[in-house]
């Protein structure tokens, strides 16, 4: 492993794409809620499923 | 990012993670069953029996309300009123002294049809314990402050893990879980994808926890500053006795915010409200603005409105707190999102604690494990 290379953005952006998206979306959960009832609940529960939908898509992913 | 900037980052989340572990696994076991305390409540009883009365079913008068819950309790004085959101009943708190402590306060509800007393709170159940235990662990206010400070080790724990999620994903694909490898690998995945996927919730949760355990010295300063301000005339003049019509400052207070609702009310002498007024604390009529309160002082002798002013950024904040770290403000289906993300949050401690445990366990075969050792040295993603 080389620590002292600097990691490239396009690398990094790879990396962390995907829970960008999911802390946005956990972002909305938890505030959709609190500013509004009835749509504003069901965009929470949904935005705020994002992280268990993550972690059950990656157990079902076949493990490299 | 060079090979001494993740060392030092991985310095930082170890001992961080350490140091705060045994707290963060005491907090989210007990956590769990407080996202369900009212339907535990329910199920146990708890809260009692009670037949709501018919919809339209007149309210009687809040100042013979008082005078029937102070009959209940000679020689005490009314601390606070409040008033249940989804049926009519009032809650009355008394004490020996207006600043009597918790544990000498009594709390009482009643039918607000009737004056009908509901059945009595059951005091030191279990769920009061596990609530003690999650908020100051039975120490009062140093326990709350402790915990506050583990917060802000928790939150040093979740940033410095987001610093080192890079170089340990860097080929990897997101979610990917290596099953096939040894256990310490499989739970290193296990701990990244379950980490990484919780930091917004478990962020939001470690700081308005920590918030909350500045509750006490938050309203002492918004005390000092802002109540101070808005009876800065009464100042000097002795303790006044609560005369007024407690029905007639209530209104007096609505008056001066017509879209609002009272909340509850505080009591002269009491810790949120001065020795000389009613604090009618109201709420507005919208999800968010329900969770902000705005208090009208209501002069205890002469009834008149002496000041009404929205609580500061700082009380704002504490108020906000609450519903941001309990989960109950978006009905059960958030509540079970919050107990499934308080689960992955005790399997990321719990497997943070499994790898650090297992660090000299590990086979040095594997360059993986190998560099998962007691050195903080890190492990490229194959």
């Amino acid at each position: 492993m080389s620590m002292s290379r600097k990691p490239d953005s396009a690398n990094l952006w790879r990396t962390f794409a995907a829970p960008l998206l999911i802390l946005g979306a956990s972002l909305v959960g938890l505030v959709a809620a609190l500013v509004a009832n009835g749509p504003g609940d069901w965009i929470s529960w949904f935005a705020l499923s994002a992280p268990l939908v993550a972690v059950v898509w990656g157990r079902l992913r076949r493990a490299r | 990012m060079t090979r001494n900037t993740v060392r030092a980052w991985s310095v930082v989340h170890k001992w961080t993670s350490l140091v705060s572990t045994a707290f963060m696994l005491m907090l989210c076991l007990t956590g769990l069953p407080l996202i369900f305390h009212h339907e535990i409540d329910e199920a146990l009883g708890t809260h009692g029996a009670y037949e709501a009365p018919p919809l339209g079913t007149p309210t009687l008068s809040l100042d013979r309300m008082m005078a029937v819950a102070l009959a209940e309790r000679p020689g005490e004085v009314p601390l606070y009123l409040s008033f249940d959101e989804d049926r009519p009943v009032i809650n009355v708190t008394t004490g020996p002294r207006p600043d009597a402590a918790n544990e000498d306060m009594h709390f009482a509800s009643f039918d607000w049809t009737s004056a009908e007393a509901l059945p009595p709170h059951p005091q030191g159940g279990v769920m009061d314990f596990i609530l003690t235990l999650h908020i100051e662990m039975f120490m009062g206010l140093p326990g709350m402050l402790f915990l506050g400070f583990m917060g802000i080790v928790v939150f040093a724990a979740i940033v410095s893990g987001v610093v080192l999620y890079a170089p340990f994903m860097r080929k990897l694909d997101f979610g990917v879980v290596r099953v096939s490898r040894s256990s310490r690998v499989k739970w290193l995945d296990y701990h990244n994808l379950l980490g990484v996927v919780t930091v917004a919730w478990l962020s939001v949760v470690t700081l308005t926890g920590t918030i909350n355990t500045l509750s006490l010295p938050i309203i002492q300063y918004w005390q000092a500053d802002q109540l101070a301000q808005m009876t800065a005339p009464y100042r000097g003049l002795p303790p006044a006795r609560a005369e007024a019509s407690i029905e007639q400052a209530i209104d007096t207070a609505l008056a001066a915010a017509p879209n609002m609702r009272v909340q509850f009310v505080a009591f002269p002498g009491v810790a949120y409200s001065t020795q000389h007024h009613y604090a009618v604390f109201m709420q507005g009529d919208t999800p968010l603005t329900k969770h902000l309160l705005t208090p009208a002082l209501i002069d205890a002798r002469t009834g008149d409105l002496t000041a009404i002013r929205p609580m500061p950024w700082y009380a704002q904040a504490l108020l906000l707190s609450g519903p941001l770290h309990f989960g109950d403000y978006g009905g059960l289906p958030l509540k079970i999102l919050w107990a499934l993300l308080d689960i992955a949050a005790i399997v990321v401690l719990g497997s943070g604690l499994y790898l650090w445990l297992s660090r000299r366990r590990a086979p040095a075969t594997d360059p993986v494990v190998a560099q998962l050792g007691d050195r903080p040295t890190l492990a490229p993603a194959e």
